[in-house]
């Protein structure tokens, strides 16, 4: 585990299975999350990602399997668990009947808050995600990147001890994407225990210390972003590009070599650290040769063969 | 299925009546001026030709209560229905609710709660009118306000089932056309009960509207007897059956 092995996890995952009626969502997952941790669950659209949120959230019971979080199971304690954390849900849910702050403040009755306490917690957060001239305009003014904003204030209302976001970013535009990072990094470094499910990769590496990668229910690997990089990536990746009907000629020859090849769509990945001859060689049979740092989506694609956007 | 907790149901509650509050001016229309046509149209219009009903009641003042009690239905039936359909899918309020430490119990008993809160507004609206036209004939009418919202906790988890059950917001048009319109025009409103054919009065008495509307009469009239009493007790648990129902169901819905 980590370091300091005698910190208590807040969270911990036992053999977590998820079946709905003919599918596994999830297929008896386990792992722990330190509290101050930003721990990612990353993978492709399905691989069960959503489900697993939504039961250590209290919102969907487990198939089997436990989940204890701050020391209450799940199942048994919903209300108190829910009561200690903050969610943030993929789909966009604000409260459109009522305006900015108001949200925020009729969320915190959900609570139980007391009333002060709710509106100076509001106020600091609208503060804080830069909302506050917005705080009487209707939620549907509002562009995506401010909603979103507004569900993660939403979400520390009631400050909670663990932060769960489901793919917070998904659907905004690059700008949108990069200044709900830096909130979620500014919280980070304020010490909040945070879960986050993504299939951007960018954004595990730049918000996570931990991470696990599912694919099909299941967790295929876990570690440190860099560290898995590294491991089954290397630093550096090739990226050849042959000419039409030359891909799989290519590819049996490149792995003839004893090279680790992975075919890419068009392209084919050779994991190699600055290997120049191959690169003159290549460019000299007429194909495009591009040298890339090697990231997350390298290990997936290594893990299952299988890109991270692409269909089964 | 555990007991709700009474003060999370309030917050449920509280958010209703904050987005009611915002938006009321386009409501207002829906809970005073329908009921008031109704009331004319029939009342008074065709009141003139009925004469009077059940040995000495003015027509007119016949219709009231069963007027109170059917509006009382139907607003909570819309607002079960439509109102609740939009929070659950549209508007996703129910998801975001049920984030918090909140359980589908509290949330279906604040429902329930706030759908009965529609029947008391347009109850009272209703009931200030009928008193200016010299329809009310006892003090004991002020009681229509707290039968009132017994009506609406009898019917909005009948609207909140359907909704649970709901493919798409259109099938929850079934719950007028099959289920609302029929009793409102069977269940003694307009007519004594005793006028239906033999067989089917003793079906007319087991649709919820009946007692509702029987409760009604007798409280406007201030002419009560034992009937009334078992109009309110089959009315408290239909209320607490319908509701035992519609946690299920919506919980069935929700939590998967």
């Amino acid at each position: 585990m980590n370091a300091e092995g005698s910190v208590e996890p807040i969270v911990q995952v036992e053999d977590l299975v998820k079946q709905y009626k003919t599918l596994t969502a999830v297929d008896g997952i386990s792992f722990d999350v330190q509290p101050g941790e930003c721990f990612g669950i990353l993978g492709p659209n399905g691989a069960g990602k959503s489900s697993t949120i939504r039961i250590l959230t209290a919102i969907s019971p487990a198939t089997s399997g436990r989940v204890v979080v701050d020391g209450m199971d799940v199942a048994r304690q919903p209300r108190q668990v829910k009561a200690i954390l903050g969610v943030v849900p993929q789909d966009e849910n604000l409260d459109t009947d009522l305006p900015v702050l108001q949200n925020l403040l009729v969320y915190s009755r959900y609570f139980r808050m007391q009333w002060d306490v709710a509106l100076a917690n509001a106020q600091e957060a609208l503060e804080f995600f830069q909302l506050a001239d917005r705080a009487d305009d209707k939620v549907d003014t509002l562009s995506g990147g401010m909603k979103r904003r507004l569900i993660i204030a939403r979400a520390l209302i009631n400050r909670p001890k663990v932060l769960v976001l489901d793919e917070p970013t998904t659907g905004l535009d690059p700008l949108g994407r990069h200044r709900v990072w830096e909130r979620l990094l500014e919280l980070r470094r304020q010490g909040i225990t945070t879960i986050l499910s993504t299939h951007n990769m960018e954004e595990a590496t730049a918000l996570c210390q931990r991470i696990i990668i599912m694919d099909a229910g299941k967790i295929i690997a876990q570690g440190q972003p860099t560290d898995l990089v590294q491991e089954f990536a290397g630093r550096e990746v090739v990226e050849v590009r042959p000419p039409f009907g030359r891909l799989e000629q290519t590819h049996a020859d490149l792995t003839s070599r004893g090279l680790r090849v992975q075919a890419a769509g068009t392209a084919l990945l050779v994991y190699s650290n600055n290997d120049e001859a191959l690169e003159r060689e290549l460019t000299a049979d007429g194909m495009q040769v591009l040298y890339r740092t090697a990231n997350l989506e390298d290990v997936f694609l290594r893990l299952t063969g299988r890109g991270f956007t692409e269909e089964d | 299925m555990e007991a709700p907790n009474a003060f999370y149901a309030a917050a449920v509650w509280r958010r209703h009546r904050d987005a009611f509050l915002r938006n009321w001016t386009t409501e207002f229309g829906g809970v005073l001026l329908e009921p008031l046509i109704v009331l004319g149209a029939i009342g008074f219009g065709l009141g003139q030709f009925v004469g009077d009903i059940e040995g000495d009641v003015e027509y007119a003042a016949f219709v009231t209560p069963g007027i109170i009690a059917g509006y009382a239905m139907f607003h909570a039936l819309f607002e079960g229905a439509f109102g609740a359909y939009l929070r659950m899918s549209m508007h996703r309020v129910f998801d975001s609710i049920l984030a918090t430490p909140m359980q589908v119990e509290d949330l279906v008993l604040g429902e329930m709660l706030w759908g009965a809160s529609r029947s008391v507004l347009t109850a009272i609206a209703v009931l200030i009118v009928a008193t200016g036209f010299g329809l009310v004939e006892s003090p004991l009418a002020i009681l229509v306000v707290p039968t009132a919202f017994l009506v609406g906790l009898v019917f909005y988890p009948i609207a909140l089932s359907a909704t649970a059950l709901a493919p798409s917001i259109n099938s929850l048009n079934n719950v007028f056309t099959l289920l609302a319109v029929p009793m409102y025009f069977l269940s003694g409103i307009f007519f004594p009960v005793s006028g239906l054919p033999n067989w089917v009065e003793p079906i007319v008495w087991m649709l919820p509207l009946t007692p509702a509307a029987h409760l009604m009469r007798g409280l406007i009239l201030g002419d009560l007897d034992i009937t009334h009493l078992w109009a309110l007790l089959a009315l408290v648990a239909m209320a607490v059956v319908f509701g035992i129902i519609a946690t299920h169901l919506m919980r069935r819905r929700l939590v998967t």
